[in-house]
């Protein structure tokens, strides 16, 4: 269970993001153009998202001493935190590396969606790892199913600017640079897609052995949806196969198997002790 | 008296389909000159034919045709357009408007990318197909001439040519929106015009993989796809060509889309629905709207693209209001040296029709009386000479007062400042004297006056009745390439 200080934390990482955020999308929306008009909003915003990196490790450190135990993900709040701030620092190295302004714009609300889901579904027992699977398995299946959580909510971003930006330039209206190009829009999204699946893959494997190890019911809702999931997802990296599905059909579907994979996870946060 | 009239439509004031539809080709404007003049005998007209605007100048006398009606009812009726759907979209100006217009045009103050140089040329290319034609004379010819000069003066005098944003650079932004890098990137170009090179000058800067030209005159293709480092390909292989390419570049002048949806949808999956970026600065348009409809197909016409540029250029303010201050200047200019040439000669022919009068009675009179020696046949033509004069003095001072009090006192034709009106600037208070001089002294134009003795005509004006003898002075303002200069009679 997340201490009250955790949460202070927590919720200073929350402003950060919200204000960082809002900053960039300020930032653009007050025309094109660089300059120092524009310089001092971005750094701000990248200060900002830094800083509320630093504050999620911080309570990810801090939330790991208070229980005595190293090992992520460990409970809900646990989970949860990771996920966020896996994504902000993603957000940070493709801003970096691949110039798209706008992509914090659409996973700094995910972001923040995850840390509120953590503040509220955080206050769960830790889940000690299964004596029988408490070796790799455990620890790749999780890691894989939160990786592959990453990537997809990064395609999902990447998509949701993909149909942004295309209608933008249908309607021949003005779309800015911090969208990229198209080209680099769609090229990411596949990445993002190829790899979250294949460690949606190797996580629904190891979750499988778990199970089975366990003895656990096979066809619950967290199954099912992630099934639903890894079909969403195999037929977008079908796309290079029937390029018809090419464009705005695969950036549609990155978001649908997003919503499904956030849907897998409420699910997960709504069982009886949480992380499973 | 002339009357200049415009009739016109631009990128402001109609849409693209519109001003496609009126669209008139080389062979089309001639025709349609020719049309006119034999529609309206005696009228002078220009037709100014671009892509962002249709414009009919029209110069004719004061009570003659065409009038505003006349004028859409031609164009329409050239371009097989129904009048009704022409009038919504068209401006009319007259006079010192319709100067102030063309000098605007010419500067590329009212071109909808401020700065353009495109339209100099486009005005002058207008201008000499009129003059070949035959369709210019005493009033369009010296307003072109000085139209163009104007242009000239305002691109060179100010910074407003300077930091413009090009068609064809917006294009490739908009490109960039769409494509991440041009390595491997198809460029086609269908059509092998000015606009087509403009743009592919740009594309070619960005060394795509291939840079294809596809026209239907093969040697036009090779001299443009040599220029840019590209290659010509047949015109009839468009299909395969199309299949190829990423970034397609169309301005033919073929009246009907090159590239239709039906055409285009079977090649999609040839092209296993790469995203195509096609760029249609043709008018009328190669690429049918509905093209554009189509799933990864981002089409981008003239229009598009010149709003971006509008949008995006900056607004050189400085540059604009100095070239609305040459323009302002010129205009005045122009309009002082019009009156100015339409008062003299009417002044002149209303001296030389009384003297010529004056004199047939003398010589009646002297063959009356044969016994009359040299010196008193001289008397006697100087005595007529000095009534026709002193009878014609106030009339003719009041005309000048007039003319003067109607155009702000401006005396001195060439004067920068000079009040407004006269023959291009209104209907100012002397034009009802004008009309009524011509009208009760019938002091219509001499059939063999040409254009260049039109242009430099003369007031003469009686010198009192101290001497008594006729003096003329040039009251014509050189417009800059010597063609007007002032020529005394």
């Amino acid at each position: 269970m997340p201490t009250t200080g955790q949460l202070i934390l927590l919720f200073a990482a929350i402003v950060c993001f919200a204000v960082g955020g809002a900053t960039s999308f300020a930032r653009s929306r007050s025309g094109a153009g660089a300059g120092p008009d524009k310089r001092a909003p971005r750094l701000l915003a990248r200060a900002l998202l830094v800083c509320g990196i630093a504050c999620c490790g911080g309570v990810i450190v801090w939330h790991a001493i208070s229980r005595g135990q190293w090992v992520p993900v460990g409970d809900n709040f646990d989970a949860l935190l990771w996920l966020a701030t896996l994504l902000a620092g993603f957000v940070l190295y493709v801003q970096r590396h691949q110039r798209l302004g706008a992509l914090d714009w659409f996973v700094l609300p995910i972001v923040l969606l995850l840390l509120i889901g953590a503040a509220v579904f955080g206050r769960t027992e830790y889940h000690a790892y299964h004596p029988v699977v408490r070796n790799a398995w455990a620890w790749v299946h999780r890691a894989t199913a939160y990786g592959g959580a990453v990537a997809f909510a990064i395609a999902a971003a990447s998509g949701a600017m993909y149909v942004t930006a295309s209608r933008k330039l249908r309607s021949k209206a003005p779309v800015g640079p911090q969208f990229g190009s198209l080209e680099r829009l769609e090229h990411l999204t596949m990445l993002s897609v190829t790899l979250g699946f294949a460690l949606l893959t190797i996580g629904m494997v190891t979750g499988g052995v778990q199970m089975l190890a366990e003895g656990k019911q096979t066809y619950t809702a967290k199954i099912v949806l992630a099934a639903g999931v890894w079909v969403v997802y195999a037929i977008v990296l079908h796309a290079p196969i029937n390029p018809s599905f090419r464009g705005r059909k695969v950036a549609v579907l990155s978001v649908v198997g997003f919503l499904l994979m956030l849907g897998t996870i409420v699910t997960v946060l709504l069982l009886p002790g949480g992380v499973s | 008296m002339q009357r200049l009239l415009l009739l016109g439509l631009n990128h402001a004031t109609a849409p693209l389909e519109v001003r496609e539809r009126l669209a008139f080709t080389a062979d089309q404007r001639a025709a349609a000159l020719a049309a006119l003049r034999r529609q309206f005998e005696g009228c002078e007209a220009v037709l100014l034919n671009t892509c962002n605007r249709v414009e009919l100048y029209a110069g004719r006398a004061v009570h003659g045709r065409p009038r505003e009606q006349d004028m859409i009812d031609f164009l329409a009726a050239a371009r097989g357009v129904p009048p009704e759907q022409l009038r919504p979209h068209v401006y009319h100006k007259a006079e010192r408007a319709a100067v102030e217009h063309l000098f605007s045009v010419a500067s590329s103050v009212d071109s909808m990318v401020i700065g353009e140089t495109q339209i100099l040329g486009q005005v002058r290319e207008a201008y000499d197909a009129a003059r070949a034609a035959g369709a210019v004379g005493a009033t369009l010819n010296p307003l072109f001439q000085r139209a163009v000069a104007v242009g000239k003066q305002v691109m060179t005098q100010t910074k407003i040519t300077e930091g413009r944003v090009s068609v064809g650079s917006v294009a490739v932004e908009c490109a960039g929106h769409i494509f991440d890098h041009y390595h491997d990137k198809t460029v086609l170009c269908v059509g092998a015009g000015k606009m087509a090179a403009l743009v592919l000058q740009s594309f070619g800067a960005l060394r795509p993989r291939h840079l294809l030209v596809c026209n239907r005159s093969h040697e036009k293709a090779v001299a443009l796809a040599r220029r840019f480092g590209g290659t010509a390909v047949p015109f009839d292989r468009l299909d395969d060509h199309l299949v190829a390419a990423d970034v397609v570049v169309t301005s033919t002048g073929s009246p009907l889309p090159v590239v239709t949806r039906q055409r285009f949808e079977p090649l999609r999956k040839l092209r296993r629905y790469r995203p195509i970026f096609l760029i249609d600065i043709a008018l009328p348009r190669d690429v049918e709207p509905a093209v554009g409809e189509l799933e990864n197909v981002y089409l981008y016409n003239l229009d598009d693209l010149q709003q971006t540029v509008a949008a995006t250029q900056s607004k050189r303010g400085e540059s604009v209001e100095q070239a609305r201050a040459i323009i302002r200047d010129q205009v005045e200019r122009y309009v002082s040296w019009h009156r100015a040439r339409a008062v003299g000669p009417i002044i002149d022919r209303l001296y030389q029709r009384h003297h010529q009068l004056a004199k047939e009675e003398v010589e009646r009179a002297i063959n009356k009386m044969p016994n009359l020696s040299p010196p008193e046949r001289e008397q006697l033509e100087e005595l007529a000479r000095r009534i026709v004069n002193k009878l014609l003095h106030d009339p003719v001072t009041k005309l000048r007062e007039a003319d003067a009090a109607a155009h702000g006192g401006g005396g001195n034709p060439g004067a920068a400042g000079a009040g407004a009106g006269g023959g291009a600037g209104g209907e100012g208070v002397a034009s009802p004297y004008l009309h009524a001089l011509e009208k009760l002294f019938q002091l219509d134009r001499p059939s063999g006056e040409d254009e260049g003795s039109a242009a430099a005509s003369a007031t003469t004006e009686a010198a009192g009745d101290a001497g008594g003898s006729i003096e003329s002075s040039a009251t014509t303002e050189p417009l800059g390439d010597g063609s007007e200069d002032a020529a005394k009679k």
